[in-house]
């Protein structure tokens, strides 16, 4: 029997739905064992055909992007109500993503819309034709509904959406199931760990890099050690360090505040001690622009509740 | 802010800090009861994750007393520590929370006087930032 | 009054609505192309690290964030006044050319395939590309192994098929493998041989449909704008660099100029109605929603790309571009449709482009990162398979983010694909009942752009509007909601 698939895109940039493509010559195989019952990307069928199925009649959906509008939460509760196991597809929906920084934006996205600024219908008389309303703040899809499993990265790497289908045709979901590896990005880097020093905080692009060293080793910051494995280490393995949108391994916790840890953990200059605190700090103050650093793509997962204890405090700030 | 009293939540180290609070305690200085403290092995065991956690369930402040450099029963646990509150004091600037709401103070066990000097300093500024919270902390 | 709601547009890239309006008579009364996603990447992009947004921005779009990610990149060349090595200028336009013929290609199968492959009395469950498969199994399986190899270049070039993460300011992270290189070698003449399939398929199984040949005529797929395109010296497109050129309705060049120049001629209007905004030419004012020839409305993409250009850059394109020519006879086509025919001529010049740049000894060099300076302002320009992309930073002096913008292809083109619903949507109205196919029919008018809607909802509508206007075709005011 054919499993029912229902795929939707909340607010995201849509590479998610082109990542089953990846998926190459698989996908055949793939497509064949599958009844795509709503995916707008591909098929033609509209909102109110999705309206009409029974509930939990369909077995799996994907849900990728983050939930940005009423109208995302508004899809989001419907797709749960008529399935039975609802994923998390791709960084968005699962940590909030790239557009989940917009969390630290709201005072300017006040400030641009004015106070008073309301989206209006097209043409007068029709209230329910106004561009759908713009929520507070960018959530995870486990904010909104109940998040049966997860497939991250951004997107999620062919070999882990193909994990996904293979469980998923087998009938072999467990709740809670993330489809990547428990263990850190570094245990499959193939990049050479030194001493993990860090004497001087380096950007990518002010540093001639090592294609072989461990970029920790060069002062670069790397989430690989408290992200989780299961994309081959892909970034580094193209120049460039992890960023950490496979999302944190369970031990982490918190991806930022972990790999803020493990930064002052590497930090020396010198011989430790009181004498060394200037160079220290002078090394330390490299580090810029550390949500966007430490919370690339879990912004509005991990961070976004204390970022807002001061906004809510003292109202909209630009 | 009339009558706002600062929750604060201290991680103290039990071989300086900690020690260093209950002899303020018994020698009778005054010093604030505001704070609730928590005794840990070494200030290099504060994770930047209790921090956090502190300052989301509702404390205004958190403050982390840890031995004076070179006293550190594992040698280099403050140093650590201090690393990681000077980054952490660049993130929280960076979401718009006051960095001064998380003080790093070395105290050793015999500096009663000084631990309690450092609240009274660490409340006032407390005071002058105002509640974290936007209701107070109140849920 | 009456509305039709088509919820959401199938098959594109992102979300949007239409909307139609019939008035007492049951005519049309306005059409409207709605899109209610916002994610603001303008706004959070400041306060980031510049180096980061080639990997930052390219989250716009996951269907052309190669586009995005070399937008950028060469955006901050320019703020850090870099010349990029030409190892590195030789990769970023190899993953380019094999981006765009992957694009496309999606594009002309998968997404408005079945609106080219399929007869339109196919029900909407089979008007797919499930439905494209079963009819065209072999080809079908040739796009997804070609198109797979295409990725493949992507891939190993940029480091991810998707959200690629190789560029840096003044160059890439690393010099190209040999061994790389030969893999690429291997899948190149694939690229072009799949083009040439493709061409003869749209001789064979498109162009020669009446229906097909209709649409291309039709008066309801005509629409007179300007065009907007990067041509090289010899006046031939260039997806990857060169000067923006803007011809007007009439075929004439109304300026050539760089991106940083271009940039200042297009200004933006904006309605409460939808969060995308509406891009005009300065020259002319925004004069409302109508085409024409005193309208500062230009369209982009594939067809804007061979109007502004006098010829194509590699043999096997021009052959079809006279093609094209010899079929409507003049130029610019302002044919709608004939956005399909321009994309797959694109696609062949990019294969054809692919096998030259691999055959560059220089590709493997080992010198790819360009020297910088101070960072400063710095606009990048790119064609992304749907059209011009401008990105346009202010770093301070640590290299962070102070100000983005950016003007996306969809972006461009979002009053003409409204216009086109409009007319598509009035000429069926006119002809009688509404029913499934010619629905599906106005869907068609807009997917000929190919739009991204996940591009154009990058941003966040500046300014509060104080009023509503709604223009008639003469570009009289007809309505003015205040609010
Ligand atoms: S997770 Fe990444 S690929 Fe998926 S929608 Fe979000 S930004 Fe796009
Ligand atoms: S820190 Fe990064 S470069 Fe180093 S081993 Fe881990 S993943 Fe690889
Ligand atoms: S290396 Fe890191 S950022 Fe890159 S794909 Fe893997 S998990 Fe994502
Ligand atoms: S033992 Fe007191 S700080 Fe380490």
């Amino acid at each position: 029997m054919k499993v029912n698939l229902a795929v939707y895109w909340t607010g995201g940039c849509g590479g998610c739905d082109v990542s089953f493509l990846e998926l190459g010559p698989n996908l055949l195989g793939v497509l064949s064992r599958v009844e795509i019952v709503f995916w707008p990307a591909l098929v033609d069928t509209k909102r109110e055909d999705l309206e009409r199925l029974p509930p939990r009649s369909i077995d799996f959906a994907l849900v990728n992007g983050v939930i940005r509008t009423a109208e995302n939460r508004e899809m989001a509760e419907l797709l749960r109500e008529k399935t039975k196991f609802l994923g998390a597809y791709g960084a968005c929906a699962h940590l909030g993503g790239i557009p989940g920084l917009a969390n630290q934006a709201h005072g300017i996205l006040e400030s641009v819309f004015g106070p008073n600024f309301r989206p209006a219908p097209p043409i007068e008389g029709y209230p329910e034709d106004a561009p759908a309303q713009v929520l507070f703040e960018a959530l995870p899809l486990e904010d909104v509904v109940s998040v049966d499993f997860v497939v991250p990265g951004c997107p999620p790497p062919a070999g882990l959406v193909a994990r996904f289908f293979q469980a998923a045709l087998e009938g072999q979901i467990s709740l809670g199931q993330v489809f990547a590896e428990e263990k850190a990005l570094c245990e499959e880097c193939p990049r050479k760990r030194e001493e993990r020093r860090i004497t001087r905080v380096a950007r990518p692009h002010e540093v001639l890099l090592d294609g072989e060293k461990c970029f920790l080793d060069q002062g670069v910051v790397c989430m690989g050690p408290v992200t989780r494995a299961g994309c081959g280490a892909a970034c580094p393995k193209a120049g460039m360090p992890c960023t950490g949108c496979l999302g944190p391994t369970p031990k982490a916790g918190d991806p930022g505040l972990a790999m803020l840890s493990a930064l002052a953990s590497l930090v020396r200059a010198g011989e430790e001690g009181e004498a060394a605190f200037p160079e220290e700090d002078k090394i330390l103050d490299g580090f810029v622009d550390p949500i966007g650093t430490l919370y690339k793509y879990a912004f509005a997962k991990y961070a976004r509740s204390l970022a807002q204890l001061t906004k809510r405090r003292e109202g909209m700030r630009a | 802010m009339s009558g706002f009293e600062p929750r604060i939540v201290a991680f103290l180290c039990r071989w300086c800090a900690a020690a260093g609070a209950d002899l303020a305690g018994t020698s009778r200085l005054q010093y604030p009861p505001n704070a609730i403290p928590i005794r840990v092995n070494c200030s290099g065991r504060v994770e930047p994750q209790w921090v956090v956690e502190a300052l989301k369930a509702g404390a205004d402040g958190v403050l982390i007393g840890g031995c004076h450099p070179g006293d550190c029963h594992y040698v280099v646990g403050n140093y650590k520590t201090r690393r990681r509150i000077y980054l952490l004091h660049k993130l929280l600037a960076d979401m718009g929370i006051e960095p001064e709401r998380v003080r790093l103070a070395w105290v050793s066990a015999t500096e009663g006087a000084r631990f309690a000097q450092g609240m009274r300093e660490f409340l006032a500024e407390l005071k002058r930032l105002g509640p974290l919270h936007e209701n107070g902390g109140e849920k | 009054m009456k509305k039709i709601l088509i919820d959401p547009i199938t098959r594109l890239e992102g979300h949007g609505k239409i909307l139609i309006y019939l008035d007492e008579a049951g005519k049309v009364k306005d059409a409207f192309l709605q899109v209610p996603e916002l994610r603001g990447f303008e706004v959070f992009c400041r306060g980031r690290r510049g180096e980061e947004m080639p990997q930052i921005t390219e989250r716009i779009c996951g269907v052309c964030p190669e586009a995005h990610h070399l937008a950028s990149a060469k955006a901050l060349d320019a703020a850090f006044h870099a010349a990029v090595p030409r190892a590195a200028r030789l990769q970023r336009e190899l993953f380019y050319n094999a981006y765009i013929f992957s694009d496309h290609l999606l594009h002309l199968v998968f997404l408005g395939g079945p609106d080219l492959l399929l007869p339109e009395d196919v029900g909407k469950a089979e008007r797919n590309v499930v439905g494209v498969l079963r009819r065209f199994p072999e080809l079908g399986r040739r796009v997804i192994e070609v198109r797979a190899s295409a990725q493949k270049i992507v891939e190993l070039i940029g480091g991810k098929a998707i959200h690629p993460v190789f560029a840096l300011p003044g160059g890439v992270a690393k010099p190209l493998s040999q061994e790389a290189k030969t893999t690429v070698a291997g899948i190149a003449e694939q690229l072009v041989e799949l083009g040439k399939t493709m061409v003869q398929v749209f001789h064979e199984e498109i162009l020669p449909r009446p229906e097909f040949q209709a649409l291309l005529l039709s008066e309801e797929g005509w629409l007179p704008t300007h065009y907007m395109g990067l041509v090289d010296e010899n006046l031939a497109p260039n997806f990857y660099e060169g000067q923006v050129r803007v011809v007007s309705a009439q075929g004439n060049e109304l300026f050539r100029l760089p991106g940083e120049q271009a940039l200042k001629r297009v200004a933006e209007h904006w309605e409460p109605w939808t969060y995308v905004k509406f891009p005009y030419l300065v020259d002319f004012g925004w004069q409302g929603f109508r085409a024409g020839l005193d309208s500062g409305i230009y369209r982009v993409g594939p067809l804007a790309r061979l109007n502004v250009a006098e010829k194509m850059a590699t043999p096997l394109a021009q052959e079809e571009y006279e093609r094209l020519l010899d079929f409507f006879g003049e130029k610019p086509v302002h044919a709608t449709f004939a956005y399909h025919w321009a994309r797959l001529i694109e696609m062949v010049q990019a294969a054809e482009t692919v096998v030259r740049l691999v055959q560059e000894p220089e590709l493997v060099g080992q010198e790819v990162r360009g020297k910088l300076g101070k960072p400063g302002e710095g606009v990048g320009v790119v064609e992304a398979a749907r059209g011009t992309l401008f990105h346009h930073y202010l770093l301070n002096e640590q290299g962070l983010v102070e100000q983005a913008n950016l003007i996306v292809a969809t972006t461009h083109n979002a009053p003409g694909i409204g216009l086109s619903v409009k007319q598509m949507a009035a000429a069926l109205v006119e002809r009688g009942e509404l029913d499934e196919a010619l629905l599906n029919r106005v869907e068609m008018a807009f997917r000929a752009y190919d739009p991204c809607l996940a591009c154009a909802t990058h941003f966040l509508p500046g300014g509060i509007p104080v009023a509503v206007e709604i223009y008639d075709g003469q570009g009289k005011l007809v309505r003015r909601i205040a609010n």
